[in-house]
């Protein structure tokens, strides 16, 4: 299989931060504290350290995975050439449906959302279509029109997020953080793992790597980026623990959105209604990206043209989240891709780079033997 | 050909617009926008004040009034009575009854919060009698928002401490913490702010007058507004003389001596202080006297913020959050076990006072 990617589909190396951005800020930013608070309570802050810093080794095992074998730069090939065609097929199918299935879940707690504060009695099914159209729009233009939506995304993410939740100091208690340290190892560890949730989404560097132009010089930004999501959400986190008590936070269902709504402007009496309507662009970006890593399998793996798998894909999306309808049923589905997704994380990509050292090892100990 | 085609292609992608939104036109809903809780025998009686806008400019205020097993079930009630919708995303105070108060607010402000069309910077309060007739009063004043404007206002210049829905539920839920409301009464057919309802729990336990409602400002935040009387007696007076004291800016600094029980709190407050209007006999250019000014206002805050804080043990209320201050300085916190001993902590109260400003004169 060649790898060569020609030149007029890549993306310049320190583009690669912006569908990192958009593929792992999704709607969990408005309600992680919750999750994240659950084992650890007010000091969870470590343990989303903890996280962020576990994430910088799998992002460097995911540079070394794909930049260890020579003319295999995707995850597809690299399954091949470990697992054989057959079994390597399998996990391919496994992880194109993973990311059809973390599509599914950002779209449809998307639409929950509009749905509890905008819409409560809409027909979702047109609006489905329309937003799954302009994903459609996004993905059929290749990788490069996906990181455009995605450098929009993450603009206007910045440029609302941080100013508007900064407008709640003046309700902050410092006091709430204190004591620091009351809770037990085992329980920080445990919110770490839920807190990994959140960063699901990097993943996608294992089929984006080789249309990145040089990837090798990508490395630094793709560690950049996920310094600065780490603060964002440690910021965040810290502005609510401070702004809630524990006990409030608990009964909080979308903690970063009540934030930004005690604050007043002339004219936007709700701030809170408009960052919900800024999102949008920043799921399309989202659905889009983990849409096209998904397309891209099918079309390493199985050679499907990626407009055919495009359309199946999103026609799948809409169908589902036509009959799933309960909350209960979305949060089942979440908590799903949340198991899956640390699974994938942490258990198949730490063994994947075990997998590939060990292969680079023996082939260089058999290239002196036979010369 | 083109144009058609592109106007066309216009109107289709505005009829998917309009095909998105529940329009609401602002004649054919009703916005509550306060709304009263009053105990029925067996239920609640909610009064809610709708504004009627009729025409540009004129507004007629309409008063409905329902009786219902519980909160929850107050607006289906309320719809029975309208012809049109109730919308309520503009609700900006709900007053609570004196007999509904001391039986507990927690369901109500509980389903308050939950909704997310109702915003977290609402007020709440307190009526001295029934929330019914309070509110009959407030609709002669033709405004719907009379009541929160009132509470606003004072928020901002006077004495009452800052509270929305929101900080109500950060004390409801916080550990070591009890909320406070303004308090109304009626005073000449006038509804007057005559100080706050301290809580327990979510029961209203007792109330403070606007002194130290005051007092409670100066030790939860930098009070940039509010003034009370200061008695001052010196030189060769024999009768005890008021004089009115601005705050200007304040600033509490709370430290732990003893976290263990019984636990010991100190709190020094640096107050700046604005006063013009003094007896006749105090000289407002001379030292000495600004002197027994400052005197005088440290002692007085002194003295009424130690009643305050003993009215407070002994009604079990814990307002300024002692409780949680005591929480962050201790690994192990219990709530039963401070309240056992919140009657043996003690304080100690240090104000600084400096007058800044004494008016034209100074």
């Amino acid at each position: 299989m060649s790898q060569v990617t020609s030149e007029q589909y890549t993306i310049s190396p320190y583009l690669i931060i912006f569908p990192l951005y958009v593929g792992m800020v999704g709607v969990g930013i408005l309600t992680y504290q919750r999750r994240v608070m659950e084992h650890a309570g007010y000091n969870s802050w470590v343990s989303l350290i903890i996280t962020g810093l576990s994430m910088h080794l799998l992002l460097w095992m995911l540079y070394k995975i794909l930049s260890s074998i020579e003319d295999s730069r995707d995850i597809v090939a690299i399954n091949h050439k470990l697992f054989g065609k057959w079994l390597g097929n399998l996990i391919n199918l496994a992880i194109v449906l993973y990311f059809v299935l973390g599509a599914f879940v950002k779209f449809k707690v998307y639409v929950e959302m509009i749905q509890v504060w905008l819409f409560p009695s809409m027909n979702f099914l047109p609006v489905s279509i329309v937003i799954l159209l302009i994903v459609y729009y996004a993905v059929s233009g290749g990788l490069r029109s996906v990181t455009g939506i995605a450098v929009w995304a993450t603009m206007i993410s910045c440029l609302s997020i941080v100013p508007q939740v900064s407008l709640t100091f003046p309700y902050l208690h410092p006091m709430n953080l204190l004591p620091l340290f009351n809770h037990s190892a085992t329980d920080i560890l445990l919110s770490s793992k839920d807190m990994g949730f959140e960063y699901l989404g990097f993943e996608t560097l294992l089929f984006i790597y080789p249309f990145v132009k040089t990837p090798e010089k990508s490395q630094k930004w793709a560690h950049l980026i996920m310094i600065l999501v780490t603060l964002l959400y440690l910021m965040i986190l810290i502005l609510a623990f401070m702004f809630f008590t524990e006990e409030q936070l608990l009964h909080t269902i979308w903690p970063t959105l009540n934030m930004i709504g005690i604050f007043e402007v002339p004219l936007l009496q709700r701030l809170e209604y408009m960052a919900v309507s800024l999102w949008f662009i920043k799921i399309i970006a989202g659905i889009s990206i983990f849409i096209w890593a998904a397309c891209r399998g099918m079309k390493l793996a199985f050679h499907f043209r990626p407009r055919i798998s495009l359309i199946v894909f999103l026609a799948a999306i809409t169908v589902s989240s036509y009959f799933i309808i309960d909350h209960r049923t979305v949060e089942w589905v979440s908590k799903m891709y949340a198991n899956v997704g640390l699974y994938f994380i942490y258990a198949y990509i730490p063994f994947i780079f075990l997998c590939v050292m060990v292969r680079k090892r023996l082939a260089s100990r058999a290239t002196p033997a036979n010369e | 050909m083109e144009l058609r085609s592109r106007t066309l292609l216009i109107v289709a992608l505005c009829m998917l617009l309009a095909a998105c939104g529940d329009t609401n036109v602002v004649n054919s809903i009703k916005f509550v926008q306060t709304i009263g809780y009053d105990a029925a025998k067996n239920g609640v009686t909610s009064s809610a004040v709708i504004a009627n806008y009729e025409e540009q400019g004129k507004l007629k205020l309409e008063f409905y009034v329902t009786e219902s097993k519980s909160v929850y079930d107050t607006m289906p009630k309320l719809n029975m009575k309208l012809d049109f919708p109730i919308e309520y995303g503009q609700l900006r105070m709900a007053l609570f009854g004196d007999s509904f108060a001391r039986r507990g607010i927690a369901t109500a402000i509980e389903s308050l919060i939950r909704d997310p069309k109702i915003s977290a910077r609402a007020h709440i309060g307190v009526a001295d009698r029934d929330a019914l007739e309070m509110l009959n009063i407030a609709e002669n004043k033709r405004d719907p928002y009379f009541l929160s404007d009132l509470l606003e206002q004072n928020m901002k210049f006077g004495n009452l401490p800052r509270m929305n829905l929101h900080s109500t539920f950060f004390n409801y839920y916080g550990s070591g913490r009890d909320f406070f409301l303004p308090h109304f009464t009626i005073e000449r057919d006038e509804i007057k702010l005559d100080g706050l309802a301290l809580f327990k729990g979510d029961k209203y336990k007792v109330k403070i007058g606007v002194t130290d409602s005051f007092l409670l400002k100066l030790l939860l935040e930098d009070s940039l507004n509010g003034s009370i009387m200061v008695p001052v007696a010196g030189g060769n007076q024999t009768r005890q003389e008021y004089f009115l004291m601005n705050s200007i800016k304040s600033k509490p600094t709370y430290k732990v001596i003893r976290a263990g029980y019984p636990a010991s709190i100190a709190i020094h407050v640096n107050l700046k202080a604005q006063v013009k209007d003094v007896p006749q006999w105090i000289d407002l250019t001379s030292e000495d006297e600004l002197a027994l000014l400052e005197k005088s206002i440290e002692d007085y805050c002194v003295k009424e913020i130690q009643n305050l804080i003993s009215l407070c043990k002994s009604n079990e209320v814990d307002p300024l959050g002692l409780g949680d201050l005591i929480r962050s300085r201790s690994k192990n916190w219990d709530s039963r076990q401070f309240d056992k001993h919140y009657k043996e902590l003690t304080t100690t109260v240090v104000v600084k006072a400096r007058i800044i400003r004494t008016g034209a004169s100074g």
